[in-house]
Parts: C-alpha cells; sequence; structure tokens
C-alpha cells in the first residue's frame, strides 16, 4: 500500500468517525477497562491504556484515527499495568464467530504485488514475473448470512440454555467475516476460566454423548440443553428438505406431503411420524446432519481469555474498512444492508479483482483489471483488501 | 433459633456450626485444657486426620452422634491442624475424604439434609417440579464451580439437560455436587494460615502427632520423585506431574494423558502406579486396570500414544515455553540445550 491510499483511507476513516463518532461505545465502566489501539503506518499496537469515558475515547480516535481499537471484556483495579498486574474486578464473557470456522469461505485470489496479476490458483510465484504471491480472501454474502444465523443461534442458546436475559446480550458484525457475541449478566461474570471451557465444549459439542438426548429406542428426542438445539435443526431440514443433497427425491416428497404435522411433532420431541414415514435411514441421517448443524463454532481462545481484547464497538476494522456496529436479534435483515452511511461520493480506482459484493441494499459487480468509480466506502474496502489503487 | 446438635454433628461445616462453636471461641486454648469435650475434640481432630491419611476416608458412626460436642469441634480443629501444617497434599486428602464422608451421609440420609445443607451454602436451587419428576435444578454457575467435569463425560455440561440457566441432576448427583462444594470450601477454609506455635496442651500434643505421621506417609511417595528427570519433559507435563503430586484429581482427560506420556517416556506401569497413589480417589485396582490398558497390556492389546500438541491445545492443556516453538508433540520436547543451560548457570 503506498502513500496515496494510506491517505485515502484516512481520509475515509476521519469521514466515518467525524459522523458516526456516537457508535463508540466502551461498556461500562469505562475507565476500569484497557484500552488498545494499533496505529501509525507500521500498524503497531499500542496496549495498556486507560480513558476517563467514551467521550475523552472518541476524541482520541477522531484525533489518532487508529487503524483498529479494542477494549477489555475485563474489569481492573488497574487497567493500566502489565497483565499480571491489572487486578481482575470482574470478567464479562464474549464469543467469536467467523465465516472460515463454518466452513464458508468467500472468494480467494492470489495476486501478484509486482506485476499487478492475479491467479485463482495459489501458484506460489507469479507465473509473469516470478514474485511471491499474496492471498486475498474477499467477504461473501452468503457467508455473512449463514454466520449472523450461527450468532443469532448463540444469542438463543444463552437465553434458553443459560437464562441469561435478552437485554444483557449484545451481537455485533465484528467488521470483517464475523459476529461478536457480547454478554454482561451477573451470572456470567462469577464464571473461572477454566469454567469457560465447558461452555466452550457445550456450544461446541465437544465429547458430546448424541445418545443422551436422541433416544432412538423411545423414538423421541429430550428438548433440553443441546436436545433443543438437535430438535430445532431436524425441524429446519424438515422446513426446506431439498436444500439438503443427502435427501433423495421420494424423501423430500414424503416430507413436502405432511410437512406440517411432522414439523409439529418433532417440535414436540416426537421422532413417531418421521421413523413411519421416511424410515430408520433416512431418520438417521436427518439426526446426524441435524446434529452437526447443532455445533456453534465459536473461536475458543476468544471466550476463554479473561485478559483478551475485543474490537471497540463502533470502530473500523482495518481488514475491510468496515467498522464493527451492533446488529438486531429479532428482524430478518441481510446485516451489511444497515452499514452505517459514510464515504458515499464516488472514487476512481484502479482494480485488479472484485467478485460481486452486496452492500446497503446495493450489489456491486464483478470487477477485474478495470477502472471504475465507486463510492468511497466500498473503495475503502477493496484498498485495504490490497487489490485496488487510487487513480 | 433451636440448633439439631445431631445435623451438626454429621455436617459440622455448616454455618449455623459457627454459631453453636462460638461459645468456645471466647475462652482461650489454655483455659480449654482441662474442658473434657474439648480434650476428647483434639482427639477426634486428629482421628478424623489420621483415618484420612491412612484410609482416605473419614469414619462415621452412631456414637459420634452421642458426643455430639466433641464431634462438631473436631471439625475445626482438624481443618486448624492441616492448615497449620501447610502442605497441599494434606489439604487435598483431607478435604476430599470430608467430601466423602458427607457424600456417604447424604446418600442413606432423607432429602431434607441434602435441602438444609443447600440453603445453608446458600446453593441456589429447585427442588423437584412435581411427584413424577425427581430430578432436581441446580445454578449452571453452582454446577460449573465444583468441576464436576472431571468426573467423566455424563457429567459435562454438554451432556446434561440443561434449561434456563439450571441443570437437572438427581438427588445422588446433587448430593455428590454437595460433597465436592464442601471438599473446595474445606481446601479454602484450610488455606488460612494458622501458625503451629500457638498451639499448646492437647493441640500442641496433636499436631506433633500427625506431623510425624504425615512426615513418614510423604516418604513413601519419594521414589516417584527421584526416579523421573522431569527437566526434559514439555511444560504440559510437568503441570500435570505436579498437579498429581499435590493431591489433585486430575481429569480424565488429564490422567491419560499424562500416563501415556509417561509411557512413551519409558516409565513402567509401577513407577506410574506410585505417582498415581498421591490421587486423593485413588483405587489401586481401577488405576492399575486404566495404566495397562493404555500400555496395551489388556483389553484390545493396543498401547495408546499420548496426545499431540495440537490435541493438547484443543483440551486447554498446552502451556508452551520457549523450546516448545518448533515442535508438534510433546514427546519432541527436548528442553533447554544442555550448553546453555551450563552457560545459564
Amino acid at each position: 500500500m503506498n502513500g496515496s491510499e494510506l491517505r485515502f483511507l484516512r481520509s475515509v476513516y476521519s469521514e466515518y468517525y467525524l459522523k458516526h463518532s456516537n457508535l463508540i461505545e466502551v461498556p461500562p465502566p469505562v475507565s476500569k477497562r484497557e484500552i488498545g489501539f494499533v496505529v501509525g503506518n507500521e500498524k503497531v499496537m499500542k496496549r495498556h491504556m486507560s480513558f476517563q469515558d467514551n467521550e475523552a475515547i472518541r476524541k482520541y480516535i477522531l484525533d489518532n484515527l487508529p487503524w483498529d481499537a479494542f477494549h477489555s471484556c475485563s474489569v481492573y483495579e488497574f487497567p493500566e499495568n502489565p497483565i499480571d498486574k491489572k487486578n481482575v474486578i470482574w470478567s464479562e464473557i464474549a464469543f467469536d464467530i467467523d465465516a472460515k470456522d463454518l466452513g464458508c469461505q468467500g472468494e480467494t485470489y492470489w495476486v501478484c504485488d509486482k506485476c499487478g496479476e492475479v491467479f485463482k490458483k495459489d501458484l506460489q510465484k507469479c507465473s509473469s514475473c516470478g514474485n511471491e504471491l499474496r492471498e486475498v480472501n474477499f467477504i461473501a454474502s452468503t457467508c455473512i448470512e449463514k454466520t449472523y444465523e450461527k450468532a443469532k443461534e448463540l444469542a438463543l442458546s444463552l437465553v434458553e440454555d443459560f437464562g441469561v436475559n435478552e437485554n444483557e446480550i449484545k451481537v455485533f458484525y465484528s467488521g470483517h467475516m464475523g459476529f461478536h457475541v457480547y454478554v454482561d449478566s451477573q451470572v456470567f461474570r462469577e464464571i473461572s476460566q477454566d469454567e469457560r471451557r465447558e461452555i466452550i465444549d457445550f456450544l461446541l459439542l465437544n465429547e458430546l454423548q448424541p445418545n443422551f438426548f436422541v433416544l432412538f429406542s423411545q423414538l423421541q428426542i429430550n428438548k433440553v440443553g443441546v436436545g433443543r438445539r438437535i430438535a430445532s435443526n431436524v425441524v429446519k431440514i424438515i422446513e426446506s428438505p431439498s436444500s439438503y443433497a443427502f435427501l433423495d427425491e421420494d424423501s423430500i416428497k414424503k416430507i413436502e406431503q405432511r410437512k406440517k404435522e411432522l414439523i409439529s411433532s418433532v417440535s414436540e420431541g416426537s421422532l413417531k411420524l418421521a421413523l413411519s414415514l421416511l424410515g430408520q435411514k433416512i431418520l438417521k441421517r436427518i439426526v446426524q446432519e441435524a446434529l452437526s448443524m447443532s455445533r456453534i463454532p465459536i473461536d475458543p481462545s476468544v471466550t476463554l481469555d479473561e485478559h483478551r481484547i475485543i474490537r471497540m464497538p463502533g470502530t473500523i476494522n482495518s481488514k475491510s474498512s468496515f467498522p464493527k456496529f451492533e446488529v438486531s436479534l429479532s428482524e430478518k435483515v441481510y446485516p451489511l444492508d444497515l452499514l452505517p452511511t459514510y464515504g458515499e461520493k464516488p472514487i476512481k480506482l484502479k482494480v485488479r479483482i472484485a467478485p460481486p459484493f452486496r452492500l446497503r441494499g446495493e450489489t456491486f459487480k464483478e470487477l477485474h483489471n478495470t477502472e471504475e468509480e465507486v463510492p468511497r466506502f466500498y473503495a475503502a474496502y477493496l484498498v485495504s483488501k490490497g487489490v485496488a489503487q487510487v487513480v | 433459633m433451636e440448633v439439631n446438635v445431631f445435623l451438626l454433628a454429621k455436617y459440622p461445616f455448616l454455618e449455623e456450626a459457627k454459631s453453636f462453636l462460638e461459645s468456645y471461641s471466647t475462652v482461650s486454648f489454655e483455659d480449654l485444657s482441662s474442658d473434657e469435650d474439648y480434650v476428647r475434640a483434639v482427639k477426634r481432630g486428629v482421628e478424623r486426620l489420621k483415618e484420612a491419611i491412612v484410609f482416605k476416608k473419614i469414619s462415621f458412626k452412631n456414637e459420634n452422634l452421642i458426643d455430639f460436642k466433641a464431634e462438631v469441634l473436631s471439625f475445626p480443629i482438624a481443618v486448624a491442624f492441616v492448615a497449620a501444617l501447610n502442605d497441599d497434599f494434606l489439604r487435598n486428602i483431607f478435604a476430599t475424604a470430608e467430601g466423602k464422608r458427607v457424600y456417604e451421609l447424604l446418600k442413606r440420609d432423607s432429602y431434607s439434609d441434602l435441602e438444609l445443607i443447600l440453603k445453608d451454602q446458600k446453593i441456589k436451587f429447585y427442588s423437584p417440579e412435581d411427584p413424577s419428576s425427581s430430578l432436581y435444578r441446580i445454578a449452571f454457575s453452582e454446577y460449573l464451580k465444583v468441576s464436576p467435569q472431571k468426573w467423566g463425560k455424563t457429567w459435562k455440561l454438554v451432556n446434561r439437560q440443561i434449561k434456563r440457566g439450571f441443570v437437572y441432576v438427581s438427588k445422588e448427583e446433587l448430593s455428590r455436587l454437595v460433597s465436592e462444594h464442601v471438599k473446595n470450601r474445606i481446601l479454602e477454609r484450610s488455606r488460612h494460615p494458622v501458625d503451629a506455635e500457638s498451639f499448646s496442651g492437647p493441640l500442641r500434643e496433636g499436631y506433633v502427632e500427625l506431623k510425624s505421621t504425615w512426615e513418614s506417609y510423604k516418604l513413601k511417595f519419594a521414589k516417584f520423585n527421584k526416579g523421573s528427570s522431569e527437566s526434559s519433559f514439555p511444560p504440559c507435563m510437568v503441570r500435570l506431574i505436579s498437579r498429581q503430586k499435590s493431591g489433585e484429581n486430575l481429569s480424565h482427560v488429564e490422567r491419560r494423558s499424562l500416563v501415556t506420556y509417561l509411557l512413551a517416556k519409558g516409565q513402567s506401569v509401577e513407577e506410574i502406579m506410585t505417582l498415581l497413589k498421591s490421587s486423593p480417589d485413588f483405587k489401586e485396582s481401577i488405576a492399575r486396570y486404566q495404566v495397562e490398558h493404555l500400555a496395551g497390556l489388556r483389553g484390545s492389546r493396543k498401547k495408546y500414544s499420548p496426545p499431540s500438541c495440537e490435541t493438547m491445545k484443543s483440551y486447554g492443556l498446552c502451556f508452551p515455553d520457549e523450546w516448545c516453538k518448533n515442535i508438534k508433540h510433546p514427546l519432541q520436547y527436548r528442553g533447554k540445550p544442555s550448553s546453555q543451560t551450563s552457560k545459564d548457570e
């Protein structure tokens, strides 16, 4: 990235922060949290800072335009001290779900920064000039949708399984390929690092004994804990059977014919109707699929580490130049349609590659070795990915 | 409020027992030396601890109820002895043995004892919802606090019925959780510093007697300490060994990782058995079967390999140092190179 790209990105950051600094929101008590920023052209991480309140943080961000900003999930007696001398007062719990952990990846290209060639395969070296290639992962709209669904499942589990109040949970788009679920609930504040491991295993289904919940001999799913997730995923499969490749046409037809009854019986935890209709082999396959769908693939290291600093809500993620912002749990929306408005004026870019991408209700077309005028907020995304230059 | 002294004799850790014992706290040890109840209590306190060390469990007979004062008082005295001896290994042995005693009593007793303890210890719970259900509900945070995950897969949260913040447990399971809670409380209490120099009279005599019992018991475990060359062990295994030696109950996964590693390092079944003996819940026949099974001497005759660094990481058991950087398996660990060792030293 050369000087003009860096200047361009900083101008977009500045525009965003001038317009939306009110979205920057570190949870209280602000002054007892560790704050960290990535600053300077060398992108150096500065940790162990503290600020009196959100206003002071907003001022710092507007003055310094950091690349990234973070706050601690823990509340400390001395937030500015080294980690072993901070003294944790309490810790809130955060979960990070990334599209790649769902096995969902947007388009990937390998770019030669010397001659500008773009490859669909990893050839290690550029076939034109022999330079090393750089991997570029783009955000895919479908992955964002799938990951958002998982974040909602996680939030539902926190309410239904762990008894957390809905208003104690906040779900954020991370600014890149995932979502953060942040919980400030008294019941989680009491949980030690070791105990967090059990919650992680609960979500990742580590060491699960499926036969504790799916009682084939009684044709029943015990709908508590993980069983609730399994039953609801069996219902999901029944709701749209044609989306599941393992189901043959005959089974799909049978499901479609008695869909309502099936949904109602499985919702009650009964597998009797499903067995009589589909037979044991298909039913077992459905349950198996529902089981793997029940895994909520959080990043364990984020949840486990009480000293972790997490991206600050309302601040820009330098991997994409999109901000992290809160999304609703109840609405059925495509989260990136809700991206705050900034950088709407167009700018001319020389684009090496850009797959199609939906943002703010608009689908940006595929671009390949072309000069194109695009809105500044989208231009910042392509520049951050290293696939475009300001003309 | 009327105090049920028999209940306190059975469960002397109850908060209620504290007020019962208050009368004793106003008198000095010297004044108590001639008090017969007190002398018997010290004797029983010594007995409690000796039983824990030798038999790994503490008895409870009906005659203990007759001499209820001594029985109640013997408990804080035993805790004071443990605190004064100040050894984590002993703390674990004593707390586990007391926990086991509570579990055995609760198994025999009616529901009322269990519920009384839960209320006394401020553990959030609900009794079975209706007569057809025999399941209690306990707050998941309380459930996790007693670390039942160490007891095997059935106790893991992922395999439990949990709803709206409460985990469903049977009366027997709840009794086990309560006994583990008691164990943890005793561990905490026995960490409060107690200066043995402040002991006099029967207390002093009891302390001296216990100190000698404890020292000779500890000698038995010296063999393993001498035999192993832990300096070349990776930090993950050193941690497990140190926790094992301090008398902590390792989880199934932890114990399996350690045993397979030690077997791969060429340690014999007997050497490993000596190390495992320090577990508070040690059962010779079960432990031997498990070690021999992992060594490929039983069952499928398959010798099990220790887990890789990646697997140790996923268990949350990886605590790398700078010599772990380029290894993928704990067996590849070589530690600090010998030349560097001498230079540093």
